[in-house]
């Protein structure tokens, strides 16, 4: 959950709802101020809509002309509870009308179309046009947590959205493109691999050393291990 | 030259905005001066770029500040009471304060959020606490509690180049106290306590507007013959036991005093630390003199009737001598 790689402009993920959301407009406000060419682009579900920090980011962006794609991943549920149960209003993108933010609702399974718009989306973020929001319609494949036993839907609403698997639509439309199936089943196996390489590598990595839990509490090291 | 400590916190920000790039103003009225007018003048003489505006939206803004802090700038937020803190707590708490750790050391937070606590003049329940014990018990943050202008200067702008995430809490009583800073002095180290006034007798703790308390006290006192020495801790977290322990070691007895609840507050875990490390030393149990446990009132005579003041102090003491 809290995976940060700064060097690659991965600048972390919080196990806050919604607590990303002003952060991702802070980096934008930073990129803005030091006149970089950077954006910032933030990920959340339709659950942390329910949240304030939410509305008053958008109103700051907007205000700021902040250079930030807010990117919501609309698929139904916050954590165990359907969208319906959370908010009358249906489609993530209304919350932008009355900022008069820039915003579109997109099949979020799609990715050639998610691809163009986000693209586009960026583009009008460099060129000084504001913030953007875009809404991908999705669905969850997986449980909210690993081990979610899924009680909350059905095994027929499941089996019908995995023929929506956006890795398998894009696959039909690469057949139908032309591309031939053993460079696709190529690629797959190579991504396969890199996945499951990764998992042996970090499972044969040394486990941190115990000595090391105090280090990085705070940037001065002199901070560390201080007595409170 | 005398300035207030408005007029000194400003200028201890004029010059840090001239002297770093990266240090930029935020907050609520913060380009029209503040609610309290230390901002005065610095938007028109730095840019409104460098000193922004922000709607009344204290969780967005802490994040705000911590996002960019997290990526190039060195924001000073204000926050313009401490009472709405608590409106700010996802971000300063569970964000700001975990950034460095939960990066493993690749990122740091180099903010300070300024905020102004405590009671003066019935401002009543929502406008008047004193919180510092809540912040000062999440690893990740440092807090600071200056008690006077002098003191508010050079702190102020050593948290600013600190690197990391600072509650920087200023209180509303002391803004018009009036003080001369002395010219290219050093700046304060952060984490250092101050002797405030040398004694023999017994070691008085205090911060923020109660160090003004604690030398009425001490004066009233040596009338008696009785000789305080003040510790004016200036940093709350870190709190300088190395300080604490050399004072209780001469006069054997301790008295913590401060503006916020007894219930839970630091001086509970000033006393807590005296008796790990310093029991064979006292010659007395070591006390609290702190505001009882009720919400600060509007009416100033009950106000007044609440606060822990130089009378309270006196009397701990007289009590702890006999």
């Amino acid at each position: 959950m809290h995976l940060v790689d700064a060097a690659h402009g991965v600048m972390g993920a919080t196990g806050v709802v919604a607590g990303n959301l002003s952060l991702a407009a802070g980096a934008a406000w930073a990129a803005q101020a030091l006149g970089s060419k950077n954006v910032s682009v933030v990920f959340f579900g339709d659950g942390a809509t329910g949240a304030g920090a939410f509305h008053e980011t958008i109103n700051l962006a907007v205000l700021w002309k902040l250079p930030i794609l807010f990117v919501c991943e609309n698929n139904g549920y916050a954590e165990f509870t359907s969208r319906e149960e959370h908010s009358t209003v249906k489609f993530v993108r209304r919350f932008a009308e009355p900022y008069e933010m820039a915003a579109s609702t997109i099949d979020g399974n799609d990715l050639l179309a998610v691809y163009a718009e986000a693209g586009k989306a960026i583009a009008g973020l460099r060129h000084g046009d504001g913030p953007y929001l875009l809404e991908c319609m999705t669905y969850r494949l997986a449980g909210h947590f690993v081990g979610d036993a899924q009680r909350y839907r059905s095994k027929e609403e499941l089996a019908a959205i995995r023929e929506k698997d956006p890795i398998e639509r894009l696959k039909r439309h690469l057949l139908q493109s032309g591309v031939p199936e053993s460079d696709l089943d190529a690629t797959g196996e190579r991504a396969r691999r890199a996945v499951l390489d990764a998992v042996e590598r970090a499972r044969a990595s040394r486990h941190p050393d115990p000595a090391g839990v105090m280090e990085d509490v705070y940037a001065a090291p002199w901070l560390n291990a201080i007595d409170g | 030259m005398s300035e207030t400590f408005i007029e000194i916190l400003r200028r201890a920000l004029d010059e840090e905005l001239a002297r770093d790039p990266a240090v930029h103003l935020l907050g609520e009225d913060v380009a029209a001066g503040g609610a309290f007018g230390v901002t005065r003048g610095l938007a028109q003489k730095h840019g409104a770029q460098r000193v922004r505006n922000t709607p009344i939206s204290e969780a967005a803004i802490a994040g705000l500040a911590t996002g960019a802090a997290l990526c190039g700038l060195r924001p000073v937020l204000e926050i313009m009471f401490i009472d709405f803190a608590t409106l700010a707590l996802d971000t300063l708490v569970n964000q700001a304060a975990k950034y460095r750790y939960m990066s493993g050391g690749q990122l740091a937070v180099p903010m300070v959020v300024r905020t102004q606590a405590g009671a003066a003049g019935g401002a009543a329940a929502q406008h008047s606490q004193s919180l510092e014990a809540w912040f000062v018990h999440v690893p990740g943050l440092i807090v600071i509690a200056p008690s006077s202008p002098a003191e508010a200067y050079g702190l102020l702008k050593s948290a600013i180049r600190l690197g990391d995430p600072v509650l920087f809490i200023e209180h509303k009583r002391l803004y018009t106290m009036k003080e001369a800073i002395a010219e290219n002095a050093e700046l304060p180290a952060i984490g250092k306590a101050r002797i405030a006034r040398t004694g023999e007798d017994v070691t008085l703790i205090a911060y923020s507007a109660m160090v003004t308390s604690a030398h009425e006290a001490a004066e009233q006192l040596a009338a008696e013959g009785v000789s305080v020495e003040i510790i004016d801790l200036r940093t709350l977290m870190p709190l300088d036991m190395n300080t604490i322990a050399a004072s209780v070691s001469k006069t054997h007895r301790a008295i913590i005093a401060h503006e916020a609840v007894q219930n839970g507050g630091l001086g509970a875990e000033i006393a807590a630390r005296i008796g790990d490390k310093l029991f064979d030393e006292l010659d007395a149990p070591v006390l609290r003199v702190a505001c009882p446990f009720a919400p600060i009132p509007f009416a100033l005579e009950l106000e007044r009737a609440l606060l822990p003041g130089a009378g309270n102090i006196v009397r701990a003491i007289r009590a702890q001598l006999h």
